[in-house]
């Protein structure tokens, strides 16, 4: 299973937050919730766990699981990176 | 289900959680019809001292109909009044007592329905009549009720209106402050739960534009996103008030949210398709329309 790169993540961001920067503009240790972060909301967060649903197949239903993932970018490489994911069918 | 969001220029003095105990109290010592009398005298007395918010109601109506002018705009502030005296009395009487005030209840066969899909569901109105009537009727009918609500001017308010809630069965969850707010609003739809909301919100980043009949509106968009990521269905609702003081409780048919084209083209079709459901009712009762900011979208 191929590794997902922090350039995954940066487009997974933006793909799915609105965010109006570059995706190569996103620092690795950015947070993405609260002062000096991405500045994330709520629905975001939905967004972004529905986006992540849709391209790795990782469902994430407890906003407890949320909150340790969506830590920052870097971290969310990182946990993303650690979930099984299903097998691509042929 | 708050009034309105934290940036809103609401008067927040009157956004006080003593006001509001007051207001809990007056309805224990005084008669329903007088107390609404009054309310509805010191809603008119408040729009003629408040020229420019009632600008801002007049310029809302004029979506729903180009003929409602400044007086309606301020017969808006007398009826909010009345609906407020409703308000604390259905919070300070039994279940039973405060379902008085309901006279008739229409498609109440849709929430029985959609209760069996065992999804939850994400019931929507708009700052339309008493719509915190709404969870009461929700809890009446055995349903778990939810209202999600943007944090009061303070959170001794918040707190308040939650406390108050609850003594008609129906809980309060907050978002705006919580980052996590619509991934628990997801796990409670997922235990089946029915969560009230208003969508004629704007939202500084979430909201598409819907057309009413002369114009075009903001609604906030979270709660169909919600809607096609769990499958829940989106319910529109409203309560109004008739001419013999009772309520009229609408409940609409379902509407289930599937991905379109693209996300903008998902939440525009499903936001207008609740727009239509419920501007009839607008356009009937405007002046229960309880909208104090401004809710016309930019020109595009």
């Amino acid at each position: 299973m191929a590794e997902i790169t922090l350039d995954d993540v940066r487009k997974l961001l933006v793909d799915n937050c609105m965010l109006r920067v570059a995706p190569e503009e996103i620092a690795p240790d950015a947070a993405l919730f609260g002062p000096g972060s991405l500045g994330l909301d709520s629905i975001d967060a939905l967004q972004l766990t529905v986006g992540i649903e849709k391209s790795y197949g990782i469902a994430i239903k407890d906003p407890a699981v949320a909150k340790e993932a969506f830590q920052g970018v870097e971290t969310l490489r990182l946990w993303l990176n650690r979930q099984p994911r299903p097998t691509p069918s042929a | 289900m708050a009034e309105v969001p934290p940036s809103a220029p609401h008067s927040a003095c009157l956004y006080r959680a003593a006001l509001f105990q007051f207001g809990a109290l007056l309805v224990r010592l005084f008669p329903l019809a007088l107390l609404r009398k009054f309310a509805a005298w010191a809603g008119w007395l408040y729009a003629a001292l408040h020229p420019n918010r009632v600008e801002i109601v007049r310029r809302n109506l004029q979506l729903l109909d180009p003929t409602l002018g400044e007086k309606n705009a301020r017969r808006v502030y007398a009826e909010f009044g009345q609906t407020l005296v409703d308000y604390f009395h259905i919070g300070t009487r039994s279940q039973q007592k405060a379902m008085h005030l309901v006279g008739e209840i229409e498609g109440d066969n849709h929430l029985r329905a959609v209760q069996e899909l065992g999804k939850g569901a994400l019931i929507v109105t708009a700052h339309f009549g008493l719509f915190e009537l709404g969870g009461l009727l929700l809890a009446w009918q055995g349903l778990d009720a939810l209202v999600l609500t943007y944090p009061e001017p303070s959170a001794a308010l918040t707190r308040w209106r939650a406390d108050f809630r609850a003594r008609w069965k129906a809980a309060t969850l907050e978002v705006g402050a919580d980052s996590f707010a619509f991934l628990r609003i997801a796990e409670h739809l997922r235990q089946g739960k029915f969560i009230a909301s208003l969508i004629d919100r704007p939202h500084p980043t979430d909201s598409t534009p819907v057309a009413l009949p002369h114009g075009r509106a903001l609604f906030s968009t979270g709660i169909l996103l919600l809607a096609e990521h769990t499958g829940a269905p989106v319910i529109p609702a409203t309560m109004v008030r008739r001419d013999d003081g009772l309520y009229q409780a609408r409940i609409f048919a379902p509407i289930f949210v599937t991905s379109r084209s693209s996300r903008a083209d998902t939440l525009g079709f499903y936001s207008q398709q609740i727009a239509d459901t419920l501007a009839p009712v607008l356009c009937a009762y405007p002046e229960q329309w309880y909208q104090f900011v401004p809710v016309a979208a930019p020109e595009a």
